[in-house]
C-alpha cells in the first residue's frame, strides 16, 4: 500500500472520530428543552442489554 | 427511466422490505410497536435519518474516498457518519424545534445501531446506483420500514385484547403475526 495512502486513510478515520467526539460532547451539553427532560421511548426492550433504552431486569 | 425508479420504489417499500424481506432493523421492530403512536414517531425519525444519511453518505463516497482511493473504509466511514448525523440531528431539534424533539427525539438514540441506516448507505454503493435511483431507494426504504412498524403496531394492539394462549402472549404471537405479515408481502411480487 502507498504510505501516502495509509496517512490520508488514518486522517480521514481521526477526523471523523474526532467529528463524532465533538458533536457527542456538543450535544450532551446542550440543555433539553422544557418538558422533555424525563423523555423515554415507549421500548419494552429486545434482550439487548447493552441499549441504553434497554428497561433492565431486575434479578 | 421513470416506470424503472417507480419499480424501484415499490420493490423498495413493498417486496424487498427491509423487515420483512431482509430480516433488518427487528429490534425497534419488537420493541416499539406496542402503541401506534411510539411506532408512527420511530417510524418518522427513520425516515428522515436514512434519507440524510444516505445523502451523506452517497456524496461522501464519490466525492472523497473514491478520489483518495479510500474506498475500503466505506463500512467504517458511514458507520461515524451516521452515528454524527444522529448526534447532530438530536442536536438540531433540541435547539430549533421542541416539540419535534418531544415526538422524535427520543427515538433518535435508538436509530444509531438501526442496521437499516448503514444497509441503505451500503447498497446505494454496492449496487452501482446513480443519483436518482439512490434517492428513490433512499426514500423507499425506510417508507416501507415505517409501513411495516405502523401496521404491525396496529395488530398488536388488537392482540392485547384478543385471546391468546398463555404461552403465546407477548412477543411469540408478535413473532408468529410477523411471520404472516411476511407471507402476505410477499405475495406481492406478482405486481413487478
Amino acid at each position: 500500500m502507498n504510505p501516502l495512502n495509509l496517512i490520508l486513510a488514518i486522517l480521514f478515520f481521526g477526523g471523523l472520530v474526532g467529528l463524532y467526539v465533538f458533536l457527542f460532547i456538543k450535544n450532551k451539553n446542550t440543555p433539553k428543552p422544557a418538558g422533555c427532560e424525563n423523555l423515554k421511548p415507549d421500548c419494552s426492550g429486545c434482550r439487548d442489554y447493552s441499549c441504553p433504552n434497554h428497561p433492565k431486569e431486575e434479578s | 427511466m421513470i416506470s424503472e425508479l417507480i419499480g424501484l420504489l415499490i420493490t423498495s417499500v413493498l417486496l424487498n422490505n427491509a423487515i420483512l424481506n431482509q430480516f433488518l432493523g427487528l429490534c425497534p421492530f419488537m420493541g416499539v410497536s406496542r402503541k401506534k403512536s411510539s411506532a408512527l414517531g420511530m417510524g418518522m425519525a427513520v425516515v428522515f435519518v436514512i434519507v440524510a444519511a444516505g445523502l451523506v453518505t452517497y456524496g461522501l463516497y464519490y466525492l472523497v474516498l473514491v478520489p483518495l482511493h479510500l474506498e475500503y473504509m466505506d463500512l467504517v466511514t458511514f458507520i461515524l457518519v451516521i452515528a454524527s448525523l444522529v448526534q447532530l440531528t438530536e442536536m438540531f431539534l433540541k435547539k430549533s424545534s421542541p416539540a419535534l424533539y418531544k415526538s422524535l427525539g427520543v427515538y433518535l438514540p435508538l436509530i444509531t445501531t438501526n442496521c437499516v441506516v448503514l444497509n441503505v448507505c451500503l447498497v446505494n454503493i454496492s449496487n452501482g446506483y446513480d443519483f436518482a435511483h439512490m434517492l428513490v431507494y433512499t426514500i423507499g426504504t425506510p417508507l416501507g420500514f415505517a409501513l411495516v412498524l405502523y401496521i404491525f403496531s396496529c395488530i398488536r394492539e388488537r392482540l392485547d385484547t384478543a385471546d391468546v394462549p398463555a404461552s403465546f402472549v407477548g412477543n411469540p404471537v408478535a413473532l408468529i403475526v410477523a411471520g404472516l405479515m411476511a407471507m402476505a408481502f410477499s405475495g406481492l411480487a406478482g405486481i413487478i
